[in-house]
């Protein structure tokens, strides 16, 4: 098959969200070599959209619309009471007059509208200082209730992306679970000439053929290379993906085993290849089924 | 002067609900309800999560506008494609592979379907319904299963006991025969 076909290939697939873990390696590293794909990947994805006419009319109740619409008018509410107290101003805009005092030279202290008089101003300034003390604390609070939002808003950004690591541990621990089965069964590779002290081990379920290899151990490979897997159940070796080693020599591939190769006799081996990957085994052998 | 909210691509509308726009989201959720609540309740087979995904997606369009980018795509497509993301996420979080495939009530939709579409779209529904009708049965199904059912090529072999590669083979024939039945002008008519 020629390569523009490979490409178109897992192109579709990915676009269909179909891709196997092995060839999304493959297709990664493609896009990133040639990042002018991703303009075919949309128009893929583009075509693919065309199957949601496909399915079957439903319409939903119109309850749907109405709890949408109730929830981004309150979200929307509430950003707008938070904008509105972004810079809540702490000190009041209301200055105390100055009160003047006059000698009364019709002073007389015992007549009541003299008393009242003289009340007059004490009252106003008591009033005048409870209104800044209201003020200020109606700034202050709303100060506070600015910062409590900021507060609550950086935590629901911590609840996302706690959420969105959950979600990516539930899908690992999906996928690890899904080779705990009573048909799991292991291999250990051991490193070779060229890398004596790597290891892997390798996990499948001889049911499913889910794998997970893991390494560590062994050298970076050189600028266009990677390892590739290869079970060999007869005279053909069957590829088994690509993988890279880290700077610390570790590496992992999720894939899975076709039902021929599923047998105690197959050897697994991994060996240094074009980074695409091979058909066949051509580079050097770095790990091999432990005897 | 500014475009009556109806004469609005998804694009524009997209934009006005990045702005926090409330109309502009009801007009596109009257625009597309139809169109995707099809695609959820297809591919979940259970109008009550249905219709909750549904809810999630139009919030999650509220929050994510302002990440559309139109030059990466129309929205049409990212409304489909985020629509079929949550609706097959829900199943496997669901673990509900083993929906009793209702044959019987996903047909009843359509029977109650009495709702007016726009007639470009009803066009669109015949033109694809044919097109899948001439592809052979077999990619048909390749489709279905990848689309519908989320299943990644690997599975699809396995449940239809045909070699991965064959698999592949009629998952790029069906595509681009699909491709081939859609110039650029229909497709951009959605």
């Amino acid at each position: 098959m020629k390569n523009e076909e490979q490409n178109q290939e897992l192109l579709i697939a990915k676009a269909l969200d179909s891709l196997n873990v092995s060839d999304e390696q493959t297709l990664q590293q493609l896009l990133e070599a040639h990042p002018e794909l991703y303009a075919d990947l949309e128009d893929w994805r583009e075509t693919v959209g065309l199957l949601a006419l496909s399915a079957p009319v439903a319409e939903p109740s119109a309850k749907v619309r109405e709890n949408i619409l109730a929830m981004i008018k309150q979200d929307n509410e509430v950003d707008g009471l938070f904008d509105k107290m972004v810079e809540p101003k702490v000190e009041a805009n209301i200055q105390p007059q100055p009160i003047e005092f006059k000698a009364d030279v019709n002073y007389k202290p015992e007549t009541e509208s003299n008393l009242i008089s003289l009340k007059r101003p004490t009252w106003s300034i008591l009033q005048k200082m409870i209104a800044v003390a209201a003020c200020v604390s109606v700034a202050f609070l709303g100060f506070s209730l600015w910062k409590v939002s900021k507060e609550v808003e950086k935590s629901n950004l911590e609840i996302v992306q706690l959420k969105q690591k959950l979600e990516s541990s539930q899908i690992e621990l999906a996928k690890t679970n899904e080779l705990l089965t009573p048909e799991t069964v292991s291999a250990s590779l051991a490193g070779l000439e060229d890398a004596p002290n790597a290891k892997a081990k390798l996990i499948y379920d001889k049911a499913t053929g889910k794998a997970y290899l893991v390494v560590e151990g062994l050298p970076v490979a050189p600028q266009g290379k990677a390892y590739q897997l290869w079970f060999i159940a007869s005279k053909t070796p069957v590829s088994g993906g690509v993988f890279k080693a880290n700077a610390n020599g570790k590496g992992e591939l999720r894939g899975e085993i076709p039902l021929n190769e599923r047998q105690s006799s197959t050897i697994f081996a991994v060996t240094l290849e074009p980074e695409q990957g091979v058909p066949a085994p051509t580079g050097k052998m770095f790990l091999k089924t432990a005897l | 002067m500014a475009l009556a909210i109806v004469q609005k691509t998804d694009e524009q509308l997209l934009q006005a609900i990045a702005a926090r726009d409330e109309d502009s989201l009801a007009f596109l959720y009257d625009r597309y309800k139809v169109i995707l609540f099809s695609v959820v309740l297809r591919i979940l087979n259970n109008r009550e999560e249905a219709e909750d995904v549904l809810q999630e997606i139009f919030l999650q369009v509220w929050q994510k506008a302002k990440d559309f980018d139109e030059t990466r795509g129309r929205g049409f497509t990212w409304l489909v494609t985020l629509s079929r993301s949550r609706a097959i996420d829900r199943i496997r979080a669901l673990a509900s592979r083993q929906r009793t495939a209702d044959e019987s009530l996903i047909n009843k939709s359509d029977e109650v379907a009495s709702f007016e579409e726009e007639t470009i779209v009803k066009q669109q529904r015949i033109k694809i319904a044919k097109v899948l009708a001439e592809l052979p049965e077999e990619q048909q199904k390749v489709l279905q299963l990848a689309y519908f059912e989320g299943l990644s090529q690997t599975e699809i072999s396995e449940k239809l006991a045909v070699p991965l590669g064959t698999i592949k083979t009629r998952m790029r024939n069906a595509t681009i025969k699909l491709r081939e039945s859609f110039s650029d002008r229909l497709r951009a008519l959605l």
